[in-house]
């Protein structure tokens, strides 16, 4: 308290004192910035992961097809020749 | 040149430079940190703090928007593949029908299609069986003789024996000396006292006249088990009734009333009703006609 009162007493310490809380303000600024950052990162990763996972079904899919359609594709010409 | 005019230059020349050079920069400095000071209390360090987050929110929005529509993107791929493989199914699952049903690969020509033969139905006539043809057997109603009860009284039967009756009047089970049958074939005696015989359904005759008066009630039943016969009915000035037969025979009486008929008694000059014969025609209801022929033989 008696700190305090020489603070808020002294002109030079009340100034120091608004300076610090702007500087935690900024920091808690920041800080919510970067959180927020690494989430869009976190969700980038995750998007990238579940998009593989899905073109590598459509690939497996898309391979089988393939096939499927070279057997037919085979079958027909052999019953037309 | 000499250490001595290094020395001096050093002295007067560089170490002056240097401490105004350290002073300008100061200045300048200060100047600096002025700037920042005045900036930071202004609005633009304000709303640029306040457009950090804003335009941190806008890029993962459209983050998001970018992913959802690719995930869209891919799941529609996905159906459309999945389609895809459904009728690629079909079409491999017809060409294997086709193949089973020819024995071939080859459909290319509808002759191609082998028809397998089927087994015709055979006709196979029925024969019917032979019905034997239907002949109606004549009833014989003397197969009920000696069955049942006799519905009627006794006596009355027994005096009349042209009364149609369908069975004699025997009583089983009873100490009693059933009188024989009468006679069908025989001619109906005449008797002017006996009640008129039982209609067994038929119904009575109103064209008959109606019957004698002879201002006397009928004489009670005469006496059975050979007793001595009854007083004689008082006579109210007409004649008595004849006499009865001695009927020893007669049958008791079971202390029974006499059957109370309708029917009005007998005429004297009518045939005695035909027996109950379901294929004879009716009697003419004539006074000469002949009484019908006898059924029993």
């Amino acid at each position: 308290m008696p700190a305090f009162s020489a603070a808020s007493s002294d002109p030079s310490a009340a100034d120091m004192t608004s300076h610090i809380q702007k500087d935690w303000e900024q920091r808690e600024l920041v800080e919510n910035v970067t959180v927020n950052i690494k989430k869009i990162v976190e969700f980038l990763n995750k998007f990238d992961a579940s998009t593989r996972y899905r073109l590598a079904k459509i690939n497996e899919q898309l391979t089988t097809l393939e096939r499927q359609m070279e057997y037919v594709e085979a079958a027909l010409k052999g019953a037309s020749e | 040149m000499s250490r001595a005019d290094d020395v001096h230059s050093c002295i007067e020349k560089t170490i002056p430079q240097a401490l105004a050079d350290l002073n300008q920069s100061y200045s300048h400095i200060e100047q600096i940190a002025q700037y920042c000071k005045k900036i930071a209390a202004s609005e633009v360090f304000q709303k640029t703090q306040a457009y950090i987050p804003q335009a941190l929110s806008n890029a993962a929005y459209h983050v998001h928007t970018v992913g959802l529509h690719l995930t869209n993107f891919l799941q529609l791929q996905a159906n459309e593949i999945d389609k895809l493989e459904l009728q690629l199914q079909v079409l491999s699952d017809r060409m294997k029908a086709v193949h089973d049903h020819t024995g071939s690969s080859s459909f290319r020509t509808p002759e191609a299609v082998k028809g397998k033969p089927r087994s015709q139905p055979k006709a196979t006539k029925i024969e019917a069986p032979a019905v034997e043809r239907f002949a109606r057997q004549p009833i014989d109603l003397a197969a009920l003789d000696g069955h049942g009860i006799e519905v009627g009284n006794k006596k009355d039967l027994a005096r009349n024996p042209s009364a149609p009756t369908l069975a004699p009047a025997t009583i089983r089970g009873n100490n009693y000396d059933a009188p024989p049958p009468p006679s069908f074939g025989a001619p109906p005696p005449p008797s002017f006292d006996a009640p008129p015989p039982p209609s067994f359904g038929a119904p009575p005759s109103f064209d008959a006249p109606p019957p004698p008066s002879f201002g006397a009630p009928p004489p009670p039943a005469p006496p059975s088990f050979g007793g001595p016969p009854p007083p004689a009915p008082p006579s109210f000035g007409a004649p008595p009734p004849p006499s009865l037969p001695p009927f020893d025979d007669a049958p008791p009486a079971f202390d029974m009333a006499p059957p109370a008929f309708d029917a009005p008694p007998p005429s004297f000059d009518m045939a005695p009703p035909p027996p109950f014969e379901e294929d004879m025609p009716p009697p003419p209801f004539d006074d000469d006609a002949p009484p019908p022929p006898p059924f029993y033989d």
